[in-house]
């Protein structure tokens, strides 16, 4: 990760500096969390529009490369879409290492854990405040 | 011997009960996590060096009755042969949970290993609608994320996610939590400490993730619909090990929407003290053992 970080050079964008890996995540999870193809302006706007056009567009040919993404048409305009193959077949590995039992799991961290009824109203209550 | 050989085992205890809370409340993610690794580790390495030492006394017993020199020599070790034998079962018993609890993790570790095999790139995504996101380390280490927890959030907040599974990697916190476990297997006094370790990893990792986009806000209300969203859909979510009550993602939450914690010297420095006077023990307590056995050993060799 810091190898990548200091690909985009002194002077680049005053945001936080995110590495090529970083990019490339979050155009994929983008991608698929659209749920269907995304004209790459659709895809600034699902990221929150703090990534330049051309940012996108290249990662989007790196991603296309490695297969992970394939492109496609949504009226007439070039589009984007996850390729499914691979994440399919992870999925499916993923359910057969849980079906071997819930307590195997338990060694992996895991961004969120159980949530017991108090701290359900805690995270209501913190993401009521936030929003506009 | 007579004292010092249980002073690690009581040092123990006190590490199990005090430490969860003082990590918690008194001090930051990332020297709670390293304190909680080292005592966990001292304790484990002491509490079973003492039962070896206790085991040990059984020793004079396996020599014949009619041993010629047994009755000019004291009795090396005075400890009661009940008390060895039930070292002895705590050794074995506790040999036993290790393996279990690293054959477990090594057969994990694989199958995740399997499932991340092809990716080069250190992002796995899940087709699922299940929403879940965990942090796979080896071979540089891998994230793997399901499509259903990259729609349950916006776009400046998968930044957070994957901030924060990265933190997870970067500083290697499978680590700390392994090493925790698995002083937690052989010593069970210190099982409470295991929950810890995996809360204090993931409130490291989440104020990293903080860090990583400049807004702690953010990297709250990410960790809140992500749990939200998680919960809703019925993810399999892992058992409640946290032997630390509350300690969920809505203490996490509540974490990051309060100002960054900072760590009391005082806390870490009196628990390196504790550590210190149980190693102390143990070495005091071997010492005197080894002074009562050398004629015997001398002798036998003979």
């Amino acid at each position: 990760m810091a190898k990548h970080a200091d690909d985009r050079g002194v002077g680049a964008a005053p945001a936080p500096r995110r590495g090529a890996g970083e990019l490339e995540a979050e155009v994929l999870g983008a991608l698929w969390a659209g749920g269907g193809p995304l004209t790459p302006t659709q895809l600034l706007g699902a990221l929150g529009g703090e990534l330049a056009y051309n940012t996108v567009h290249t990662i989007l040919t790196r991603l296309r490369e490695k297969g992970l993404v394939v492109r496609t048409t949504l009226d007439g305009h070039p589009a984007y879409a996850p390729a499914q193959g691979a994440a399919e077949w992870s999925a499916g590995q993923m359910r057969a290492v849980l079906e071997r039992g819930a307590d195997r799991t338990a060694i992996l961290h895991r961004f969120v854990s159980s949530l017991d009824p108090a701290d359900e109203r805690a995270l209501r209550a913190a993401l009521s405040e936030d929003s506009p | 011997m007579r004292i010092a050989v249980y002073i690690p085992i009581v040092a123990a205890l006190i590490f199990a009960v005090a430490l969860p809370r003082l990590a918690v409340r008194r001090m930051t993610p990332a020297v709670g996590a390293w304190t909680l690794t080292v005592g966990a580790a001292l304790c484990a390495v002491a509490t079973t060096w003492s039962l070896g030492l206790l085991a040990a006394t059984l020793a004079d017993d396996l020599l014949p009755d009619n041993y010629p020199n047994l009755g000019v020599i004291d009795d090396p070790t005075p400890v009661n042969d009940l008390v060895a034998l039930a070292a002895v079962g705590l050794l074995i018993a506790g040999c036993v949970r290790l393996a279990i609890n690293l054959r477990r993790r090594y057969t994990v570790h694989r199958d995740l290993r399997r499932l991340c095999g092809d990716s080069l790139d250190g992002l796995v995504v899940l087709a699922d609608s299940t929403p879940q996101a965990f942090a796979v380390p080896g071979r540089g280490g891998h994230i793997v994320v399901s499509s259903g927890m990259f729609a349950a959030l916006s776009g400046p907040e998968r930044r957070v996610l994957i901030a924060h599974e990265r933190a997870h990697l970067a500083a290697g916190h499978h680590w700390h939590t392994g090493i925790v476990r698995a002083a937690a297997s052989v010593t069970p006094l210190l099982h409470p400490l295991a929950g810890t370790s995996r809360y204090l990893c993931e409130r490291w990792a989440d104020e990293a993730a903080a860090r990583t986009v400049g807004d702690r806000r953010l990297a709250a209300t990410s960790l809140a619909r992500a749990a939200l969203a998680a919960a809703g859909a019925g993810a399999p979510s892992p058992p409640a090990e946290l032997g630390y009550h509350g300690a969920g993602v809505g203490a996490r939450v509540a974490a990051l929407q309060a100002p960054p914690a900072r760590s009391r010297h005082v806390a870490v420095l009196a628990l390196a003290g504790l550590a210190a006077v149980a190693v102390t023990a143990d070495v005091h307590a071997t010492g005197d053992f080894l002074h009562a056995m050398l004629p015997f050993l001398h002798d036998s060799g003979r």
